[in-house]
């Protein structure tokens, strides 16, 4: 963890995110070749400034949509009170992400702890029109006993 | 001999006498005076805007508005018809002194002086030039602005500005972010109290989206919010500012425009500045108070001392021009308008201001 971490606040990416200037997640690419590396690591909790945390997270979304390594990271999101915050982030901004891997992690997110989590997740519902509790599958779809 | 001498000294005495009595009819209660006045540009798109300035004017800020295309100022000239200040001069200039001199949109807001280093107002008639221009930047005739002229007496022994914070998207019904909100001004108002400027701060909900859009660009809501705050400076707290970019927050301008407009607002994001958990620790509400008072000076009228390409600097005098990432950090980690928060284990507070900095701020037309 340390070695990521030192890797993390000495690269580029992080350099760029803690700027108070407008910077693009497009910027973040031109500056590094490890970009998901790098930005994964400025999500975790112990780099300061946390909004270095935020903003890494709306880089992953809006670079790394189509990732599933991505996509994993998210569901962890989803389900853990203490990533709530880049939980936020992700179902502001689900709509960038694949239809239905946007549709999982707000559905998971609908039973997470934290109560702003779930508005969110209920947020995007509204916004995309899904009914909010997935439809169960057809009986013969279902694995046998 | 010594009559000579006792002469000089009562002539001395006198001139002294004199001065401290020219002093002392100044009324300097920070009252401001807002003239309006609407004004055509000439055939080569330049308006004149007269400024009359009475003996208690200390500074004062032009607004032009309303033309189609784009507004600039470019520059000011005193009673006796002398330059005061030219936007040629800084144009290519690796120092900045007021955004007024670049071409905006819907209005340009220019607060004279902007340092000390600048001189006192004089009394008299003086014109601030400003430009209509099409998008393309080039001069455009014959247009119609409407101009403000706030017109500020020099100030008492407790400045003070006006700040309301207006909170968005139903934020003001979240008893999470309004606890961390009135937190943050708290401390922001200890920290620019500790700077000579009393900043009195009142909360409003204002009906419109949490994700707000960049003020220096322009959102469409903007000019409502100002309209219904209707004086100082208006800081609206959102989800997000500006997408994408997610920006812990922006000014409408360098110098802000004091009335309303779509850049007439500081933005701020509360989300960012919670973190990863999304609930403030005592850190993150430092870093959030620090960003308010950021803003805000930019707001009325203060730049990065260093831009974090450690190549252009403010105009001040006594802000380092430091030309490296370990220099600038070393000389200017606490300033209040360094580039970005400093971190280690921990982040370096950044709560300090220059004379030259804090004598901006006073400059400001909204400060009374």
């Amino acid at each position: 963890m340390l070695l990521v971490l030192s890797f993390a606040f000495a690269g580029p990416a992080y350099e760029l995110l803690r700027l108070r200037d407008p910077v693009t997640c497009l910027d973040l690419g031109a500056a590094t070749p490890a970009l998901r590396e790098e930005l994964a690591a400025l999500t975790e909790p112990a780099v300061l400034p946390s909004s270095v945390q935020v903003r890494a997270s709306v880089c992953l979304t809006e670079r790394f949509a189509d990732d599933p390594v991505v996509h994993a990271q998210f569901g962890k999101w989803m389900l853990d009170s203490e990533r709530a915050g880049l939980a936020l982030v992700v179902l502001q901004r689900a709509e960038a992400l694949p239809r239905a891997v946007a549709l999982d992690l707000a559905r998971q997110a609908l039973t997470s702890g934290n109560h702003r989590v779930v508005a969110y997740s209920q947020a995007f519902f509204v916004r995309s029109g899904e009914p909010v509790v997935a439809e169960p599958p057809p009986p013969a779809a279902l694995p046998a006993p | 001999m010594r009559s000579f001498l006792t002469l000089l000294m009562l002539m001395a005495s006198l001139l002294a006498c004199t001065g401290t009595a020219v002093e002392d009819t100044r009324t300097c209660d920070g009252a401001s005076r807002v003239e309006t006045m609407a004004l055509t540009s000439d055939k080569s798109g330049v308006v004149e805007v007269p400024v009359s300035l009475g003996p208690n004017d200390a500074s004062f800020m032009v607004l032009t508005e309303g033309a189609s295309g784009l507004l600039s100022t470019d520059g000011a000239v005193n009673q006796d018809g002398e330059v005061v200040v030219d936007w040629s001069d800084w144009a290519d200039s690796r120092e900045s002194l007021t955004n007024a001199f670049f071409a905006s949109d819907e209005v340009s807001a220019f607060n004279w002086p902007v340092r000390e280093e600048d001189g006192a107002l004089t009394e008299g008639e003086w014109t601030v030039s400003a430009s209509t221009l099409d998008d393309d930047g080039y001069p455009k005739a014959k247009q119609d602005v409407d101009v403000t002229v706030i017109r500020r007496a020099c100030l008492g022994a407790k400045a003070s500005l006006p700040v309301t914070i207006a909170y968005a998207g139903g934020l003001e019904n979240d008893r999470e972010v309004t606890e961390a909100v009135e937190g943050a001004a708290e401390l922001w108002e200890g920290l620019y109290a500790a700077l000579g400027v009393n900043i009195k701060v009142s909360f409003i909900g204002v009906d419109i989206d949490g994700s707000l859009p960049e003020p220096l660009l322009g959102g469409e809501d903007y000019a409502e919010v100002y309209e219904q705050v209707g004086d100082g400076v208006v800081v609206v707290v959102g989800n997000d500012v500006a997408g994408e970019a997610d920006l812990y927050g922006e000014a409408g301008g360098i110098p802000g425009p004091l009335l309303p407009s779509s850049h007439s607002v500081v933005a701020v994001s509360w989300l960012i500045h919670a973190g990863g958990n999304a609930a403030f620790d005592d850190s993150e509400l430092q870093v959030f108070a620090e960003t308010m008072a950021h803003e805000v000076g930019h707001y009325v009228g203060l730049y990065h001392p260093v831009e974090s390409d450690w190549s252009a600097w403010d105009a001040l005098g006594d802000t380092r021009r430091c030309t490296s990432a370990s220099a600038c950090e070393s000389a200017l980690s606490t300033n209040l308008m360094f580039p970005y928060p400093v971190c280690g284990r921990n982040c370096v507070e950044q709560t300090k201001l220059t004379d030259g900095q804090v004598a901006v701020v006073l400059n400001n037309a909204g400060v009374r």
